[in-house]
């Protein structure tokens, strides 16, 4: 009998910095992602990484990380907004890949202090997901003046972004079930 | 080209140029596999071209 494998969807947190509210909205996408049938998922902390910094690009591959971005289907990108772009270690982690994320889907969650949400970082980051390989969605998650989204325990305090998620997840699985068609059916030419 | 996990005939679904520093372009063109069976990833440089 032929198997159908399920879609693996990572959450990436990408910030290193302490006392960072991106972990609860990571938490959070990770807990909506797992009430989806079929799809499974695992946080991928970027401060858990051991990268070196003494180099960069492919020649720095993590094989846990590596294994993951080859088996995922689709990645969801938990960014801060800091100076108005994403973190330097975040681009130097995603960096570290190339051929595992070729025709896989992206979206990007922007987390912010101010009432932007991180859009000026989702923003950022459409460059270098298409150069990546990676096909991004038209949906965003914007965590704007995050302090007041989820208390200091990481619980969420506006049930407004059940619903974001939920669009910006449904869209995201689409993609990810059509570019796995592709990736597996479609020859380029 | 044979998955090398599992022996499933992988798909061809891109090409993607990858930088290379040791070579006169600077990059080369690799076409990019997937494995129906296992989800595997192959990269495979492509032979020189004119682009």
């Amino acid at each position: 009998m032929n198997e159908v494998r399920h879609l693996y969807v990572p959450v990436i947190l990408g910030t290193t910095r302490k006392g960072r509210m991106s972990a609860y909205a990571a938490q959070f996408m990770l807990g909506q992602l797992q009430k989806r049938e079929g799809v499974k998922t695992d946080l991928i902390d970027i401060a858990e990484l051991r990268l070196a910094v003494d180099d960069a690009g492919e020649g720095i591959k993590e094989e846990c990380f590596s294994t993951a971005m080859e088996h995922a289907d689709a990645i969801v990108i938990v960014s801060p907004e800091y100076n108005h772009s994403f973190p330097g270690l975040l681009k130097h982690v995603l960096d570290s890949c190339l051929k595992e994320y070729i025709h896989k889907a992206a979206g990007i969650v922007g987390v912010a202090s101010g009432a932007f949400g991180g859009t000026r970082v989702i923003e950022h980051f459409q460059p270098v997901l298409r150069e990546l390989g990676l096909v991004s969605i038209f949906w965003d998650v914007n965590f704007g003046t995050v302090e007041k989204v989820f208390d200091q325990r990481g619980q969420l305090l506006d049930q407004a972004y059940v619903r974001r998620a939920d669009k910006f997840l449904n869209e995201l699985i689409w993609m990810a079930k059509v570019l796995r068609y592709g990736r597996e059916n479609i020859p380029l030419n | 080209m044979r998955c090398p996990n599992c022996g499933t005939l992988m798909n061809r679904h891109a090409e993607k140029a990858i930088k290379d520093p040791h070579t006169p372009k600077g990059e080369v063109i690799a076409s990019i596999h997937y494995c129906p069976g296992c989800g595997k990833i192959e990269a495979e440089p492509e032979p020189p071209n004119d682009l």
